[in-house]
């Protein structure tokens, strides 16, 4: 009675399907949403990050988004606000003091978690998005049909939607990389880092690195690796010298964030609920309609 | 036949080389003071899988062999990844002199089995895709190394601080690098502390006379020192007062013995003298280190007899010109205590007994050198 990590989540999955009501047969229509033992991710160490920006740049050039020069990006002036990703810039740093050494700032790079259960994939009504077996969280544009529910749904409002364009705007996000790890390549932002601060890896080999970077180094790292366990875990993890909550990095539990919207949500839709009481409302109305005019046609 | 015997005698020449040469492996990994499970990961690694891990990278395992900063290469020209811009050449004999003063060779050399220092390029690879991700790659492990420092006291981190555009001479002139050592540090001459002690809060610190009288080396105090304790760009760092105190004690833990007042007082204090302790030093003796006479005990009373320290001065054999006075034809062949009574030498001489009207000191019984 060996049992797999992804034998495990099977039966959990099973288990939770049957007590929310949802048979598992129904559920094959959901959408793609694999969560592979050997799922990659990357571990940001913010002692090492430097805040050199080159990830923004080789992030806006792996995504055909204009770069402009890669001296822009020496340009400091932009941690003065705090930064999120946008629809042209799927990746952004901020910088924060180090009360610790104020000489030395703590950078922090920002982009989709790419979580273990994303609340994205479940909120999305179309199931445009969907979670790939190689850890990346990415979305169809064909299907998306603008509604932002993964917006309000992101634990950590990731998502940007493009409200500059009038004609079917799209939403958008960091992808991985998709295009490049798919066929065995590593995301442009880790390629391009001179610190090296990026760790591209599978997850569970990152997990144990960054537990071992943390019991070598207690005086250097807080005890707690960001996204082991929030919401569920996700793909893209960190390492700090202090606190997360002051590096900007929500608070959340270890319940993955899809919980709440998703009984809710799929609650009202369960059995197809409202286009069934709607059409038997209809239905209603014709067939009293009906009986109506064969009475009077009787007559 | 005789092709058989000639097979079987090729076989046994090598299968016997093979097994000379395998037991030669085993004997040399014998030798070397190696735990296996450093190297191995698993419990019995074999030829064909020897489980390595590679360079256990987090363990500060520190120099096996023991180098100075005047051994070390002095250039090293990293043009291993150099693409967009030209190559850096890394001043790293004068690396090493600082580090001299903080962690030593170890501070970059994090790991090093038996055998000669590693390079870095010997663990880190340079290509960005790890086999190991616990260890950086070679872009990484340069910029990590180098900018754990020089971010913390330049305040930049443009990549043109350490790297030439591509194209420009910059680095291509090796000469303004080369022969190049550390500059002589400029030491301050005294250091005034206030320190938070309530009553006696100033403490004054004589550096140059620790350096060049009592003859304390740099090592002696500055160790672990951050490279921005002296390289910060924008601030000076300030001296934490644990920090202090260990430095002082290190030597001065007989005199100061717990008592605040040996060093702390209400106002600055004046330059240690000689005089102070009841002995001018003239000529000679000025010019010595503390340590010539003071060796082990640094501050214990030494009798003011000559021959307590000089230990082979007898009359015959004993030249007076050493003490600045050569003694002329007449005086040369008496005995010292005809002029020092009693032999006692801290004392003036007295001329008393042949010369009438204090002969000394306004005449001398020889040249003054």
């Amino acid at each position: 009675m060996k049992q797999s990590r992804r034998d495990f989540f099977k039966t959990a999955g099973l288990i939770g399907a049957g007590a929310s009501g949802l048979n598992p047969e129904k559920a094959k229509a959901a959408p793609v949403n694999i969560i592979s033992d050997d799922r990659m991710g990357v571990l940001i160490d913010t002692t090492v990050c430097i805040g050199c920006r080159r990830c923004e740049y080789a992030c806006k050039g792996a995504h055909d988004i204009p770069q402009g020069s890669l001296q822009d990006y020496d340009d400091r002036s932009v941690f003065e606000k705090l930064r999120r990703p946008e629809i042209d810039a799927l990746t952004v740093v901020n910088e924060f003091t180090n009360s610790k050494d104020p000489d030395t700032p703590i950078d922090v790079k920002v982009q989709c978690m790419h979580c273990d259960y994303p609340a994205c994939v479940s909120a999305c009504i179309v199931g445009a998005i969907s979670k790939q077996e190689n850890g990346s969280v990415i979305w169809d544009t064909d299907k998306c049909i603008g509604c932002r529910y993964c917006m309000i749904a992101c634990p950590f409002q990731v998502p940007a939607f493009e409200y500059n364009k009038a004609l079917q705007p799209d939403i958008v996000k960091c992808d991985f990389c998709f295009d490049r790890t798919k066929d065995g390549g590593i995301p442009a932002c880790v390629e391009i880092c001179p610190m090296e601060a990026l760790t591209y890896g599978k997850r569970f080999e990152l997990v144990k690195l960054a537990h071992k970077k943390i019991a070598n180094n207690p005086d250097k790292y807080i005890d707690h690796v960001y996204g082991e366990t929030e919401v569920g875990g996700t793909s893209w993890m960190y390492l700090a010298s202090k606190d997360f909550k002051e590096l900007a990095l929500p608070e959340h539990s270890d319940e993955p964030a899809p919980g709440a919207s998703e009984a809710l949500q799929h609650g009202i839709f369960k059995y197809f609920i409202p286009p069934a009481s709607l059409f038997a409302l209809l239905g209603g109305i014709m067939w009293l309609g009906k009986n109506k005019n064969e009475s009077e046609l009787g007559e | 036949m005789k092709l058989y015997r000639k097979l079987l005698l090729v076989i046994v020449i090598i299968s016997s080389t093979s097994l000379w040469s395998q037991s030669k492996i085993q004997k040399y990994h014998y030798q070397m003071p190696l735990n296996c499970s450093e190297c191995h990961s698993c419990d019995k690694p074999t030829h064909k899988d020897p489980c390595l891990i590679v360079c256990p990278d987090f363990k500060r395992e520190g120099l096996t062999l023991q180098n100075t900063a005047e051994e070390a290469p002095e250039l090293i020209t990293i043009d291993k990844l150099a693409r967009v811009y030209e190559p850096s050449i890394f001043t790293h004999k004068l690396h090493a002199e600082m580090s001299e003063m903080s962690g030593g060779c170890i501070t970059c050399h994090h790991y090093n089995p038996p055998g000669k220092v590693l390079a870095c390029i010997e663990c880190h690879e340079p290509s960005k895709k790890r086999t190991d991700i616990s260890k950086p790659g070679l872009t990484g492990a340069y910029h990590q190394q180098c900018l754990s420092c020089h971010r913390e006291w330049s305040h930049k981190t443009n990549c043109t601080v350490c790297h030439a555009e591509k194209g420009s001479v910059h680095t291509s002139d090796k000469s303004e690098f080369a022969g190049k050592s550390h500059s002589r540090i400029e030491m301050p001459k005294k250091l005034v502390y206030q320190t938070e002690e309530e009553d006696n809060p100033v403490v004054t610190f004589f550096h140059t006379a620790h350096v060049e009288v009592y003859g304390t080396k740099c090592t002696d105090c500055h160790q672990d020192e951050s490279c921005s304790r002296c390289h910060d760009m924008v601030k000076k760092q300030e001296i934490a007062e644990k920090e202090s105190h260990e430095n002082c004690i290190k030597c001065h833990e007989k005199e100061i013995d717990n008592k605040c007042e040996r060093c702390h007082d209400s106002k600055e204090r004046p330059p240690f003298t000689h005089e102070r302790v009841g002995w001018k030093l003239k000529k000679y003796h000025a010019t010595q280190n503390c340590q010539v006479c003071h060796n082990e005990t640094k501050s214990a009373k030494l009798s003011k007899k000559c021959a307590t320290c000089h230990k082979n001065w007898e009359s015959g054999s004993f030249d007076h010109g050493t003490t600045g006075l050569v003694l002329d034809d007449e005086h040369i062949d008496l005995d010292c205590s005809d002029c020092h009574i009693n032999s006692n030498f801290g004392k003036k001489p007295s001329c008393d007994d042949c010369h009438e009207d204090n002969f000394y000191p306004k005449m001398k019984p020889g040249e003054l050198k």
